[in-house]
């Protein structure tokens, strides 16, 4: 898979040709350059994203289509059964959707991806502080991408109590078919996720604090740094007891070690080996990680969004110090609001009550960046070209995700709509409407950067619409179907009274997602079409103030050709001090202007 | 085609709230596919507070989405010459905007605080402890009339018969089908027997998860006789979606009748079998 | 029920070729549906040709499925066999068998279809042969249809179930079991399923007769004569024929007869509501639980608990001959199930899978069950004077319902630690 990104890197340099092969394996497959791991990060994500939509589109046939023959897949899989999908095989397919889609596409692309490429090009730094670690942090995916991809292939054909994995039903072996090796399986994957996050939270850490240019405060880095950071730093604290809970369900599997495991149980005809532990502690320790990690899957969004809107409002970026609290608030609070997803769970009540403050309050971090953002745009002078339009997008649609989160806080409500589609709208609109749109938007913008080639803009613009409007088309009526309480992960509810008339709507939804999933062999198209067809970029196609684009495009080994010395903020655009709308980072201030201590205000 | 993108952005709030105005209003497409009726009188509050919550984000909603529309508006580059206006913001602005929502939000969390405590936490009381004063820590709660266990993939019935004590030889089981009386405080004792479910009633906005060792009550008053399902709400295996059940509100009167039916047939201890060959239906 | 209108609606053509379209360009495969197919026995016709040190010629195998599919039809179009002398009408209807049969579906007047493949085609297998994708993975194995035997029902071990029985079953579904109680769908739905079982049934039978036959016939004769060796050879064509309407018959008559042979049970006599009365029976019903005659404590063990042999196998699994790994491995390679052994019901649980009515257990006491190692109670006869009286009978079943109330039962007892009450 990676011999993909290295033969196109290889073209994109312009020096591959003839290279021993020891040589190649060196600088483009075992690399320690951030920018070749970024981009490995970036491509494997990618492929990963097309298997998670696959899976995802087998969801949606089921739902609008119960029991109904699957068109090509459905005779390989369950001839016996005349094609149709096995009940068993359809919570595979959600449980491996969200899997694949958090911890192989997102968490990876933004962190790995774009923060590999990004830190030490947006500090100005040459390299990440720990290349050998950061090479790692890349090939421990690897082993992740072998468990969780073998797990299809074994017993069960993959791992089936969800994303979130609670026990009893993922621990006691003869609980559902896939409970068994497969669920190992996807333990091991997941834990060798953590592991290569750890390592690239520790290394984007060190990095930031210790890298940066002369000059380069820590108020005058770009917001995608800020995010990079603090995201970085709620994994370092929140990973740690994902890994060690994953260390004890596999334990509990394997061992009988029963620490989610009540007292006498059992479970179809057979009685567990191990009792004495407590369900619900699994529960406890997986949101301690994965609420932090919510965020971890938008803080980075987040700040990419804000550097792409700011360049294309050439405009400074409205209220940059508050935009840097709140995501720090974001990250604090983050820790203390695990509680929500339990309210119904069985957790003692009171509890609920003071998770219910917790998770009201950290809507306002989130309220102050959208109001933010609008600020960015009133009075600017915009440029709607793609990665402008996906940025705009993640506002609105972030809008609509975050919105409907304050539904699922207050507790009472919170009992009606628990695990309904009103929740799975609401994440899929933080998670698509937003994280996706703005990894999309990040690709088109800096994609000159690590090409040094244009992607085509009415086509990004096409792609844009398209994925848009079916994106719409997919998710919001979700949100009425969770208002008839429409519940998630059911194989088929129409068999419900209250709920059999809904397929039509899930119909809909269906076809719009079959569309939004067709949408993206424009993007495919665009991408590889470009990196190879492009138009040249240069160094600075944007006009763009933060430091990347003062690099070569694509960046040699070293990232700058010179050294970086650091002026100002990095959202000057409209400086009065320059002729130009746009005041780089690195550009001296004209004679008899005083270089400000920091950006801001 | 700057205008283009912002009337795209526009229609995001318009056909948005279109949508959910169409879907309250249950017209056309979307019938019926709103909040579904709701029989419990604890659990109108619920549905109060789920449209108060609608009614505020709607605002905000339809608020920002038309700000976001009107910006791109007006400040398209294509057609505004004017310079961008060079500003890092606005301590005031900053202000204003954290504190309305902040209060905003934890008006919301206080003001959701009492239900909550009546949905889980108070649960009904049968007489006032020796104290004679009912709300004091010595109350006499409700006994349960009917234990459901979640179980790979059926809810098992135990109802608590003639005694009012659960486990005695005198229970009537059952399975998928609940009978309980309407217009009268009903306390059902849930548990699991292997992995978690979730008791979700959509129609008394009951939903707990059962937790195997553990031991739970919800409570409502059903106040609309009729028949209303019973989901499982929490991932239990391969057959999640088989976990179907009926709930059927009747009157005292019907449902001590059919009760008593019930148990004499768990009790039949007599069989002739049918004559003549017109079985089949 | 389903809406017919939603499915109809949304005309499924265009939109299933879309979703085609894009899985196509995903997989870059071929596409459309496959057939559904009935598979063949494979596992008997491999324990014939052991058993008969022979092999099937291919001739033969395709006699088998040709002949199955005249009498039955596919899994999408299913039929019943016409043989003269033999009136199904009493045993299944055909229309409510196509009710459950095809796809899932709606027809346009709201009736539903494919009722078996939504419901039980996962466990029980698009056959009948307990063979589903989820089979494997359950505790009891899901049951195979295919020999025509039921475990729990009114008739004597050994005899068919009545209609009754089936839909007994498919009503309260069978407790301590992964099979579901159907009774939340609409009486017609559970009818229609019932008569599908019985269909499915029918089939297997006649295919292992079948199988049996083959066995039977002489080196490359076959089950029957090609169309074109019917000139001149009337008498054999029709000879061979015949013998597989008889065989039919021979099928269908005990499933005919079945209805009339539930046992009837009297009505227990007055006094029983009286604790001083039944007290002595349960105490009765405990010295027979551990006598001689009934001898329940051979195999459901001293304290009830199910553990007093364990090494047994039901009828089906014993069709695999788990004794003789040789012979196992050849079926497990056809697809046969692991073999498990068959545990004798821990009676402390207060799980009845047949039922908990007093009736229930009494058929199981009295009858056996079929397909197991229980046996059928002796009953007191002129020849066999130590036999069980109907009474005696009622008070193993009165023992058996106190089992779970005994302190030593209790499982609260259990689980002090964990039991967590709130409020």
């Amino acid at each position: 898979m990676t011999s993909v990104p290295a033969n196109a890197i290889g073209h994109a340099h312009g020096h591959a040709g003839g290279m021993e092969l020891g040589k190649f394996i060196r600088m483009y497959v075992f690399s320690l350059d951030h920018k070749i791991i970024g981009l490995q990060f970036l491509f494997s994500t990618l492929l990963w994203f097309l298997v998670g939509g696959l899976l995802a589109l087998g969801i949606r046939w089921q739902l609008a289509w119960p029991w109904s023959d699957m068109p090509v897949i459905g005779r390989m899989l369950f001839s016996g059964e005349g094609g149709q999908i096995a009940p068993e095989f359809y919570t595979t397919l959600f449980t491996m959707h969200a899997t694949v889609m958090i911890f192989f596409v997102i968490i990876p692309i933004l962190a790995g991806a774009f923060g590999n490429y990004l830190i030490p090009l947006m500090i100005g730094a040459d390299d990440m502080a720990f290349p050998t670690l950061n090479m790692l942090s890349y090939w421990f995916m690897w082993p992740a991408f072998f468990c969780i991809g073998s797990s299809f292939f074994m017993p069960g054909n993959g791992a089936g109590s969800g994303w979130t994995s609670y026990p009893p039903l993922s621990v006691v072996q003869d609980a559902a078919p896939s409970s068994g090796l497969s669920q190992t399986m996807w333990l091991l994957g997941v834990t060798f996720v953590g592991v290569s996050s750890m390592m690239g939270s520790v290394n984007y850490m060190t990095t930031i604090i210790q890298m940066r240019a002369p000059g380069m405060t820590m108020f005058r880095l770009p917001l995608t740094i800020w995010a990079m950071f603090i995201t970085a730093i709620l994994q370092a604290f929140a990973l740690p007891v994902l890994t060690a809970a994953g260390f004890m369900q596999v334990t509990d599997r394997l061992i009988n070690t029963g620490f989610f495991l009540p007292e006498g149980l059992i479970v179809n005809n057979s009685a567990a080996a191990s009792g004495g532990g407590q369900p619900l502690l699994w529960q406890h320790l997986f949101w301690f990680y994965s609420h932090p990690a919510v965020y971890i899957m938008i803080l980075p969004a987040m700040g990419m969004v804000s550097d792409i809107m700011s360049c294309f409002a050439r405009k400074p970026i409205f209220g940059y110090k508050p935009m840097v609290y709140s995501i720090s608030g974001i990250a604090g609070l983050g820790f203390i609001v695990w509680g929500h997803h339990m309210f119904v769970s069985g957790m003692q009540p009171l509890l609920g009550m003071a998770f219910m403050v917790s998770t009201m309050m950290i809507a306002l971090p989130s309220a102050v960046k959208v109001f933010n953002w609008l600020g960015t745009i009133w009075g600017g002078r915009l440029t709607f070209n793609t990665p402008m339009l996906f940025a705009l997008s993640f506002v609105s649609m972030f809008v609509i995700g975050g919105l409907s989160g304050i539904f699922m806080a207050a507790t009472p409500v919170d009992i009606f709509i628990h695990d309904t589609y009103y929740i799975v709208a609401h994440f899929h609109y933080v998670l698509f409407g937003g994280t996706a749109m703005a990894v999309f938007g990040a690709i088109y913008f800096w994609f000159p950067k690590m090409f040094g080639r244009m992607m085509n803009d009415s086509l990004g613009k096409v792609h844009f619409f398209l994925t848009f409007v079916f994106l719409n088309g997919t998710f919001y009526l979700m949100h009425v179907l969770g208002a008839v309480g429409f519940p998630r992960r059911l194989a088929d509810p129409y068999d419900y009274k209250i709920f059999e008339h809904l397929q039509p709507v899930n119909q809909f939804i269906t076809i719009c997602a079959i569309g939004m999933v067709a949408s993206q062999a424009l993007f495919a198209f665009n991408f590889f079409h470009s990196m190879f067809f492009g138009e040249r970029a240069g160094r600075n196609p944007w006009k763009a103030n933060t430091l990347e684009w003062m690099a070569p495009s694509p960046p040699g080994h070293g990232n700058f050709d010179f050294q970086p010395i650091i002026y100002r903020g990095p959202y000057e655009y409209g400086s009065p001090e320059v002729a130009t709308d746009y005041y780089p980072q690195t550009q001296p201030p004209p004679p008899g202007v005083k270089a400000k201590p920091s950006s801001g205000h | 085609m700057g205008r283009f993108w912002s009337l795209l952005f526009l229609s995001v709030p318009i056909l948005g709230t279109l949508a959910f105005v169409l879907a309250i209003a249950g017209v056309g497409p979307f019938r019926d596919h709103w909040l579904p009726e709701n029989v419990n009188d604890y659990g109108g509050v619920i549905d109060q507070l789920f449209m108060f919550i609608l009614y505020l984000t709607g605002v905000i909603f339809i608020g920002t989405g038309v700000a976001l529309f009107w910006f791109m508006w007006k400040y398209d580059a294509e057609k505004n010459a004017k310079p961008a206006v060079y500003m890092h913001g606005s301590h005031a602005l900053e202000i204003v905007w954290s504190v309305l929502p902040a209060a905003t939000l934890l008006f919301i969390a206080i003001y959701q605080m009492n239900a909550w405590a009546d949905q889980k936490m108070r649960r009904p009381v049968a007489e006032a402890g020796p104290d004679g004063i009912e709300g004091t820590e010595d109350d006499v709660l409700q006994a349960p009339i009917v234990e459901v266990t979640g179980r790979q993939f059926e809810w098992r019935i135990r109802y608590a018969g003639k005694d009012n004590v659960i486990g005695t030889p005198d229970d009537v089981h059952g399975v998928n089908d609940l009978h309980l009386p309407v217009n009268e405080d009903v306390v059902i004792q849930i548990k699991s027997m292997d992995v978690l479910h979730s008791f979700f009633l959509p129609h008394v906005r009951v939903k707990q998860d059962v937790v195997p060792g553990m031991k739970q009550f919800v409570w409502f008053h059903g106040n609309k006789s009729g028949i209303y399902d019973i989901v499982c709400a929490e991932l239990c295996g391969w057959g999640h979606y088989k976990m179907r059940g009926k709930m059927t509100l009747e009157s005292r009167e019907k449902f001590d009748a059919w009760l008593a039916e019930q148990y004499a047939e768990q009790e039949r201890s007599g069989f002739q079998p049918k004559t003549g060959a017109d079985e089949n239906d | 029920m389903r809406t017919e209108s939603i499915r109809s609606r949304l005309s499924h053509w265009t939109v299933r070729d879309a979703m085609a379209a894009g899985l196509l360009l995903a997989f870059a495969a071929g596409c459309g549906s496959p057939q559904a197919e009935f598979r063949g026995n494979l596992v008997y016709v491999k324990r014939k040709e052991i058993e008969g040190q022979t092999s099937f010629t291919r001739p033969q195998s395709a006699d088998m499925a040709n002949i199955l599919a005249a009498y039955f039809g596919t899994p999408d179009d299913p039929h019943l066999p016409k043989v003269p002398g033999v009136d199904m009408g009493p045993l299944v209807d055909i229309e409510r068998v196509k009710m459950s049969a095809g796809k899932v579906a709606s027809d346009k007047t709201g009736q539903p279809q494919g009722l078996y493949r939504e419901h039980c085609v996962h466990c029980h297998g698009i056959t009948g042969d307990g063979l589903g994708p989820t089979a494997a993975f359950l505790n009891p194995y899901p049951r195979d249809y295919r020999m025509g035997r039921f475990k729990f029902k009114s008739t004597v071990k050994g005899q068919r179930p009545t209609h009754d029985d089936l839909k007994k079953i498919l009503h309260d579904g069978v407790a301590g079991t992964a099979m579901p109680s159907f009774k939340v769908l609409d009486q017609d739905e559970v009818e229609s399923l019932v008569h599908y079982v019985k269909y499915l049934s029918l089939r297997g039978e006649v295919e292992r007769r079948l199988a049996d036959e083959v066995v039977e016939l002489d080196e490359g004769e076959r089950l029957v004569l090609d169309a074109s060796e019917k000139e001149g050879n009337a008498e054999a064509f029709n000879g061979k024929i015949a013998r597989l309407n008889e065989i039919v018959a021979e099928v269908v008559q005990p499933w005919l007869e079945a209805d009339g042979l539930a046992v009837p049970i009297e009505q227990r006599s007055a006094g029983w509501d009286d604790p001083e009365a039944m007290a002595k029976s349960v105490a009765r019903g405990r010295e027979l639980f551990y006598g001689s005659i009934a001898n329940c404590v051979k195999c459901h063990g001293d304290s009830a608990l199910g553990d007093g042999q364990i090494n047994d196998y039901d009828d089906w699994t014993k069709e695999l001959e788990p004794a003789k790994p040789q012979a196992l491995s050849q079926y497990l390679a056809l697809g046969a199930l692991d073999p498990r052994n068959i545990r004798p019901r821990n009676l402390r649980l207060g799980i009845y899978r047949g039922g908990r009515r007093p009736i229930d257990l009494y058929w199981r006491i009295a009858n056996g069950i079929d397909g197991t190692p229980m046996p059928a109670v002796p009953m007191k006869t002129p020849e066999n004077e130590k036999g069980l009286t109907p009474d005696d009978i009622w008070s193993i079943v009165d023992y058996v319902r106190s089992l779970p109330y005994e302190s030593l039962s209790k499982q609260d007892r259990q689980l002090p630690q964990m039991t967590r009450e709130r409020l």
